[in-house]
């Protein structure tokens, strides 16, 4: 009777499985999960492999000296790294419109005048129209007597700016209702005497003037070239409550396009140059024609580039290879939006810009695994062995799940990429590494969000979300609801809350729960449901993905409660079995590479492949 | 509009220390509820202990939600289903305007979107704000006061509307009623305090960097003789509510 040991470290999390093997009958008694310390192939894994270890031995109540073997795989020297490229910036020069949605706007209607501050309107003339600017020293209840004192003497104030969160209250004290907006941050930036319009919409409504091209020109008398300038401001304030717009000579809002850098791919037929700026579309047209690529490189000096030799200096530094030997084999890039805060802003107001984000992946010919080999038998005092191919390893464990047959592919969803493996009914095996897993799609709900928390980006990508409606009961996204018997903490009334295991995490951004469940669903698409066509178009000796029948998805992102999903949805419709795997019967998609070390000790070599 | 009409209208209910009536935070809880657009009633009462006038004025709310204010600026936010001991929010409050956001919380809670964070310091009324002469804005705000007696969207929630209990005999479920026949009585024989009161309110609002600045003794508040009559109706009432 032996005790034999299969170890996997991935990318993200380290892996045990403990199999006990008499009369040539392999029985797994245990396994064991701990985080990837450090980057996975250097010998700082030692002490997730032993935690790891650790945690499966106790369960059956073993020690270091009842083991006899310690199988690690030689794992694929992939490394993925992500970031983002901004390429649109909006910036409002001369301050000509404040796109704010205040809470509480106050009043309704549209007023249209000369800005002019509360302590100048004694100055005006009866006949003047007028637009209020309300600082925050000036007491609501005074404007409110300005304004209506005003009125007296006929002037015409026909809308307010106030810095304070008042505006409901100074209309509740006018004689005439005018349209206000309030909590405008920087109130003295607002330029005086000059036109300016401000509207409000009833309650419910968005406001309709304001935010058509062809109203604001009908109200600063605009011609044609004029009002093809103004359309930015007009598109920005679509879906508000309430808006500002202050026209002033030489006001402008631009959406510019940032320079960002080209990608340069280069493949086996020939070489291809992109923009950035072009957008992920077109970036992944170019590497599928290319396909299959030999390397990426960014221009040199500009955010790419300066992403992409990161990624190999880390790579480099991990394998004690020269920097020029390291290869980038793949890139995703996905299409998204980032909430930046517009330069030249008055309230803080946002625009959507354009931005691009990118993984990509690394391949080196080797990682040092014999060093962490003998480490751990210096640790551990047992035999360690490397055995096998990654794929091959995880075909053995995969095919351990119920149902399955060969020939087919198992899609590895992890962390850092998403690799894939088929193996044929000759037991001919092909592999493919890509970009782009789960740290893309953190960063994607991260900076679509604007939440800049990786680890609230991680946890909304990893569970369910809910809004708390009361104090006693929580409405699900499914709309289910959920009582409780105690009062719900005051911290998360009227949030959406991240359902985690143990506790609610309140998210505070103003987004609804329906807008971080589409993003979060949005960013998954776009890179594991994209990614599994792809894998599964390179590995397909064919090319067609109608020629196998089973799909079985493994690893940490297979466990997620929605992606394994939305691919057998996307897959079925070329007919193909697709869904999560289930190790050994038992395990769900979490350990196949360490079961399959351990059931290939049989054979060596991995030979259990050959029947 | 009929007081009748207007106790039937679901609404915020507010019961603070009858000692306090009249008093900043007081008016700057009324000023957050009403910046939210939600109706709100208020009624003094002789109880300090914030807790109980959160919990009682949370039972009476057709909003399930109560706001208390106690002695020594304490204020209570409560929802009628949580236990009297433990309030949805309790806080001892350092400057108006933070009873003035927390007006807008309780406003935010019947409205059921997240309640803002009590700042420390208001961005606004502190620090680089240029100070205000008073002489002058006295005078301005006394003038206004006159103007918003008149003005029906402020009467709304004017003093005239004071929720004031009554009748001895009154079983609690008729309450309300008798709360607004007792009103329009008390409408009539103390229209004349409390339009003095009003204008006392207003000419009070804002200055939250001292207390002491505005107090009941300036000269164009309410005199005190008539403070008291003002104090001691009120604490009859109460009174008579209780019993």
């Amino acid at each position: 009777m032996e005790y034999i040991v299969g170890v996997d470290i991935g990318n993200s999390t380290t892996e045990v499985a403990v199999g006990r093997v008499e009369n040539k009958n392999i029985e797994f008694i245990s396994d064991g999960i701990y985080k990837t310390t450090g980057l996975k192939g250097t010998i700082d894994n030692i002490e997730g492999i032993l935690e790891s270890l650790n945690r499966a031995l106790e369960k059956i109540d073993l020690s270091y000296q009842d083991i006899d073997l310690i199988r690690i795989n030689e794992a694929t020297p992939v490394i993925g790294d992500v970031a983002m490229e901004t390429i649109t910036e909006t910036v409002i020069t001369e301050s000509t419109m404040i796109g704010h949605d205040p809470w509480t706007p106050g009043g309704v209607g549209l007023g249209v005048g000369i800005t002019t501050r509360v302590e100048n309107v004694e100055d005006c003339r009866p006949g003047d129209d007028i637009i209020l600017i309300i600082p925050g020293e000036v007491d609501f209840a005074r404007a409110a007597d300005i304004i209506n004192q005003a009125a007296e003497q006929g002037i015409n104030i026909n809308g307010a700016v106030a810095q304070k969160d008042d505006a409901v209250l100074i209309v509740n004290r006018l004689n005439k209702i005018i349209p206000v907006i309030d909590e405008v941050k920087y109130i003295d930036k607002i330029p005086l005497g000059k036109k300016a319009a401000v509207e409000v919409a009833s309650p419910g409504g968005t406001i309709d003037k304001l935010s058509n091209p062809y109203g604001i020109a009908t109200i600063f008398e605009l011609d044609s070239e004029e009002t093809k300038h103004i359309f930015p401001v007009a598109r920005s304030l679509i879906g508000n409550r309430s808006a500002v717009v202050i026209r002033t000579p030489e006001g402008d809002v631009e959406e510019r396009k940032i320079p960002a850098g080209n990608l340069v791919i280069f493949g086996d037929r020939g070489k291809s140059e992109i923009g950035i700026d072009a957008g992920a579309e077109e970036i992944m047209d170019s590497i599928e024609k290319i396909q299959p690529i030999k390397d990426v490189k960014g221009e040199a000096g500009t955010n790419v580039g300066g992403m992409l030799d990161r990624v190999k200096e880390t790579m480099s530094k991990v394998t004690d290879q020269p920097l020029a030997e390291i290869k980038i084999k793949d890139i995703l890039a996905v299409n998204t939006f980032v909430p930046k805060e517009v330069r030249g802003g008055l309230a803080e107001e946002h625009a959507m810009e354009n931005a691009v984000g990118l993984a990509a992946m690394v391949k080196t010919s080797q990682l040092p695994m014999q060093k962490i080999a003998d480490k751990l038998k210096e640790k551990t005092d047992i035999e360690v062995t490397i055995a096998g191919i990654e794929a091959n390893m995880a075909i053995l464990g995969a095919l351990t799940t119920p149902g399955t047959d060969k020939p087919f592919v198992i899609l590895d969803m992890g962390g850092g990429s998403t690799d894939a493996a088929m193996v044929t009914r000759k037991d001919m095996v092909y592999t493919t590494h890509l970009a782009g897993a789960g740290d893309m799609v953190s960063l994607l709900i991260n900076i679509e969000l604007g939440l800049s928390d990786v680890k609230l980006a991680e946890m909304i990508k990893i569970f369910p979300l809910a809004k708390v409606e009361s104090m006693f009961h929580i409405r699900h996204e499914d709309g289910t609801v959920n009582f409780f018997d105690e009062p719900l903490p005051p911290k998360l009334f009227g949030r959406v809350v991240i359902l985690s295991d143990d506790e609610m995490v309140p998210i505070h951004t103003d987004h609804s729960l329906d807008k971080i469940r589409q993003v979060r669903r949005e960013a998954k698409h776009d890179v594991f449901v994209r990614n599994s066509e792809r894998a599964l178009k390179r590995i397909i000796p064919t090319g067609n993905i109608r020629d196998i029948d089973f799909v079985v998805m493994v690893g940490g992102s297979a466990i997620d409660f929605e992606i394994p999903t939305m691919i057998s949805n996307r897959l079925s419709e070329y007919g193909v079995v697709a869904g999560r795997g289930n190790i050994r019967g038992l395990m769900g998609p979490r350990n196949a590479v360490a079961t399959g070390l351990v059931l290939s000790y049989l054979d060596e070599e991995g030979s259990v492949l050959d029947e | 509009m009929s007081s009748k009409e207007q106790s039937k209208k679901p609404s915020v209910y507010i019961g603070f220390d009858a000692e306090i009536a009249g008093s900043d935070i007081f008016k700057n809880v009324c000023y957050g509820l009403e910046e939210e657009g939600i109706p709100f009633y208020y009624f003094a009462s002789e109880e300090k202990n914030p807790e109980i006038l959160a919990h009682e004025a949370a039972q009476r709310s057709r909003l399930n939600i109560g706001v208390g204010i106690g002695a020594d600026n304490n204020i209570v936010l409560q929802h009628k289903k949580l236990d009297l001991e433990n309030p949805f929010f309790k806080k001892k409050i350092d400057y108006n305007f933070q009873a003035k956001i927390i007006g807008s919380n309780a406003a935010r809670l019947v409205k059921g979107i997240p309640v803002k964070e009590i700042p420390l310091k208001d961005e606004f009324t502190t620090g680089s704000a240029p100070d205000i002469k008073f002489s002058e804005k006295d005078k301005l705000e006394f003038k206004h006061s006159e103007t918003d007696l008149n003005a029906d969207q402020v009467n709304k929630y004017s003093l005239s509307d004071l929720v004031l209990s009554s009748k001895s005999s009154s079983s609690s479920e008729n309450k309300d009623q008798e709360i607004n026949t007792k009103i329009s009585e008390e409408k009539n024989s103390s229209k004349n305090n409390e339009k003095n009161s009003d204008s006392k309110i207003d000419e009070e609002k804002d200055n939250s960097e001292d207390f002491s600045e505005i107090n009941l003794d300036s000269e164009d508040s309410i005199s005190e003789k008539q403070l008291n009559l003002l104090t001691d109706l009120i604490v009859d009432v109460v009174k008579k509510l209780n019993n």
